[in-house]
């Protein structure tokens, strides 16, 4: 963002940059930037609290009104309200213990459609919807993928590996925005709970697994690196090593 | 939190490595009055109108986002699956507030919002952003837009 920020100025347009890494703003040196304490992709902080957003955005676009230029860095010091646990929370559902499978997986379906519809229902929007594909069709290809291969793509506008990685997407998405209808989860209560006690999460594992291991080259890119989260393989593996 | 320090190793070392350009001149634009300018959001969420087709690993391209369009039609596109989306999942609010802006206009703080936003990729490299970068500052500049404020994930 601070390049791009770097050239809209230089073309006569103001800039202000929310930054999440401060290393990056620093070394770049945009007009102005605003650093916030925040998790990547929470740069406004907490979902849900609009007077701590608007505090964030007030304080960044302040800086346009400053005179002391031409390289501005601020920080902001407050965390974002929502960072830890929430104890009173609880998932939609119970965990489904024993092999992971197709059969389970729609069974799980089932289990998180009501509450995926009261979420849309309540937010009146859904981040579902990428991969151009209905839940139950998502989730039979992620079933077929268990067997180890690719099947065709559900989906005329994406290839079987595109498909795969944006099917994901739209499960993790719904599972998510079903489970944190209710309290005020911290992302960290969703990720666990999502990898380690549902099926879905043991199923895009296990697909990463498979993905490692195949021959396929889109299978093992998509598989093998675009399901799941970078921080969420570290912590398996510091307790399964490689 | 995004303190290098609290990401695991792979992506702090990832991203403490990553190539920042630099540049020889350094651009300053004095905003007037914030009250009275007209601010645009630039977001690098790689955000896309449903139905649309979604943003693939190298596109460097950029999208218009009208300010009326629904948040029900806005779908996070974005390669990376290593920043947190349960958060605009709930919110978009929290990465694309154009509803918070809408409240500064009411309570006098800024002007006006621009009628589009934009959205790109972040993840591809600044310099193969350039082009984007101007594109971007040539409609920011025909729509009267004072000032963007730029919006990571």
């Amino acid at each position: 963002m601070s390049a791009l920020a770097h050239i809209i100025e230089t073309h006569g347009v103001a800039t202000v940059v929310i930054s999440l890494i401060r290393l990056h703003t620093e070394k770049i040196r945009p007009p102005r930037a605003l650093w916030v304490p925040f998790q990547l992709g929470r740069p406004l902080g907490s979902p849900g609290e609009p007077a701590f957003q608007t505090r964030v955005l007030r304080r960044a676009l302040a800086l346009l009104e400053r005179r002391d230029g031409p390289v501005i860095l601020e920080d902001f010091a407050e965390d974002e309200p929502r960072s830890a646990d929430d104890p009173a929370w609880s998932p939609p559902f119970a965990a489904t213990a024993g092999a992971v499978d197709g059969r389970r997986l729609h069974r799980e379906l089932d289990q998180v459609l009501p509450a995926y519809r009261q979420a849309v229902a309540a937010r009146a929007r859904s981040t579902v919807g990428l991969a151009g594909v209905p839940l139950p069709e998502a989730v039979a290809f992620i079933g077929w993928l268990l067997s180890g291969s690719l099947p065709v793509s559900p989906s005329p506008a994406l290839t079987a590996a595109q498909a795969l990685r944006f099917i994901a997407d739209d499960l993790k998405a719904a599972w998510t925005e079903a489970a944190s209808l209710t309290g005020k989860p911290s992302s960290r209560q969703l990720a666990d709970w999502l990898w380690e006690r549902t099926v879905l999460g043991r199923a895009l594992l296990r697909i990463r697994e498979l993905a490692l291991q195949s021959e396929d080259s889109s299978f093992k890119a998509a598989g093998g690196s675009l399901l799941v989260p970078g921080a969420r393989v570290a912590l398996l593996e510091a307790v399964n090593p490689p | 939190m995004a303190r290098l320090s609290d990401l695991h190793t792979a992506s702090r070392v990832r991203l403490s490595e990553i190539e920042c350009p630099s540049y020889d001149a350094q651009p300053w634009v004095q905003l007037p009055a914030l009250d009275r300018s007209r601010i645009a959001i630039i977001s690098s969420a790689a955000l896309i109108r449903r139905g649309d087709p979604v943003f693939l690993p190298t596109d460097t391209g950029w999208r218009p986002v009208p300010h009326a369009l629904p948040d029900n039609e806005l779908l996070l596109s974005h390669v990376s699956i290593n920043f947190d989306r349960t958060g605009i999942q709930q919110d978009l609010e929290v990465a694309f507030p154009r509803r918070r802006l809408d409240e500064l206009v009411e309570r006098g703080v800024i002007g006006s919002v621009g009628s589009t936003h934009y959205t790109f990729m972040g993840s591809n490299d600044p310099k193969l952003l350039a082009d984007t970068a101007r594109d971007i500052a040539g409609h920011l500049k025909a729509e009267r837009i004072d000032a963007a404020i730029l919006v990571p994930v």
